[in-house]
């Protein structure tokens, strides 16, 4: 195959997938659902067909914008209908209540004792002593962990940071 | 909503794009699979016995011609001469208007290299495998 056929074929699809998820609206990689991540492997497996010459581009257009449709438009549904949304986006799961770990949100989300540990160790910084501080904590509909303290918690951490003054005995 | 035109604006412009550079400005080689592309991927899908999707790069006549058992059958055939194909890529012949030509080297556990050479004719832009006789010559 010539080089000037691939450059060709790769600059064409580029600046295409380039319109296109500007197009879409995407956010942040950090930020995208495990849906998301299946359609950026399926766009990857239709980019790979078309710049080795194994499909027609029009193939390529049609079957990549289209994926890219469906998305938008189960986006629009789902910001337009809360029902809908529900349906196909992933709900916060509960995880901790009170520095208490819920065993119902951690069975839904497969995750265990340790896991716990390290997603509030990496989240929030919290050690297992300091768990009481932990209002709650959820697994987010993206899949990442976020943790909400109690009020007590956090002003005495910024007592600490020295925004605010120590109390007086 | 306007994401929703805007993206399908996108869509149509491209796919106009390409039809307009494979129609008019008559690109056989780019915007479509060439030739050589054509029969490695037609070889490579009877390698792993897919003869249905091989069907997918033979020309009409053909098709009307050929089912996947006879592809099959042939595939067989050729593996007894040849021995196993353990490799295949497409090697550039070949193209004059709406016809060309193109060969499949193959690599085969017994018979080292081998030439398929195909011809092939071009039907709404796209090149498509006309006869089969290589597979049953070689």
């Amino acid at each position: 195959m010539e080089l000037r056929q691939i450059l060709l074929r790769v600059v064409f699809t580029y600046v295409f997938m380039f319109i296109l998820l500007r197009l879409c609206g995407k956010r942040g990689v950090r930020q995208a659902t495990s849906f998301d991540f299946v359609l950026v492997l399926i766009l990857g497996d239709l980019l790979d067909d078309v710049l080795w010459a194994e499909v027609p581009v029009s193939q390529f257009v049609v079957a990549a914008g289209t994926l890219v449709l469906l998305e938008v438009i189960i986006g629009l549904a789902s910001y337009a209908s809360e029902t809908f949304s529900r349906i196909v986006d992933s709900q916060a799961d509960l995880f901790m209540v009170d520095g208490g770990l819920i065993q119902s949100g951690m069975r839904r989300e497969r995750m265990n004792e340790k896991d716990a540990e390290m997603m509030l160790r990496r989240q929030a910084s919290l050690e297992r002593r300091r768990w009481p501080e932990v209002k709650n904590a959820r697994i987010e509909g993206d899949g990442h962990p976020s943790a909400l303290k109690h009020e007590w918690a956090r002003e005495a951490q910024q007592r600490v940071r020295g925004s605010l003054p120590m109390k007086k005995r | 909503m306007k994401s929703l035109v805007y993206l399908s604006l996108t869509i149509a412009s491209a796919l106009a794009l390409i039809a307009g550079v494979v129609f008019r400005l008559g690109d056989a080689t780019t915007f479509v699979p060439p030739p050589e592309a054509v029969v490695e991927s037609f070889v490579r899908e009877l390698r792993t016995k897919r003869y249905q999707r091989a069907m997918h790069y033979l020309s009409d006549d053909l098709k009307a011609k050929v089912r996947p058992e006879i592809l099959k059958e042939m595939t067989e055939r050729l593996r007894r001469r040849a021995g196993e194909i353990t490799d295949v890529w497409g090697e550039k012949g070949w193209i004059e208007g709406d016809r060309a030509e193109a060969s499949a080297i193959i690599k085969t556990k017994t018979g080292g290299w081998n030439s398929l050479k195909f011809a092939l004719s071009r039907k709404d832009g796209i090149w498509l495998i006309n006869d089969l006789h290589p597979l049953e010559t070689h």
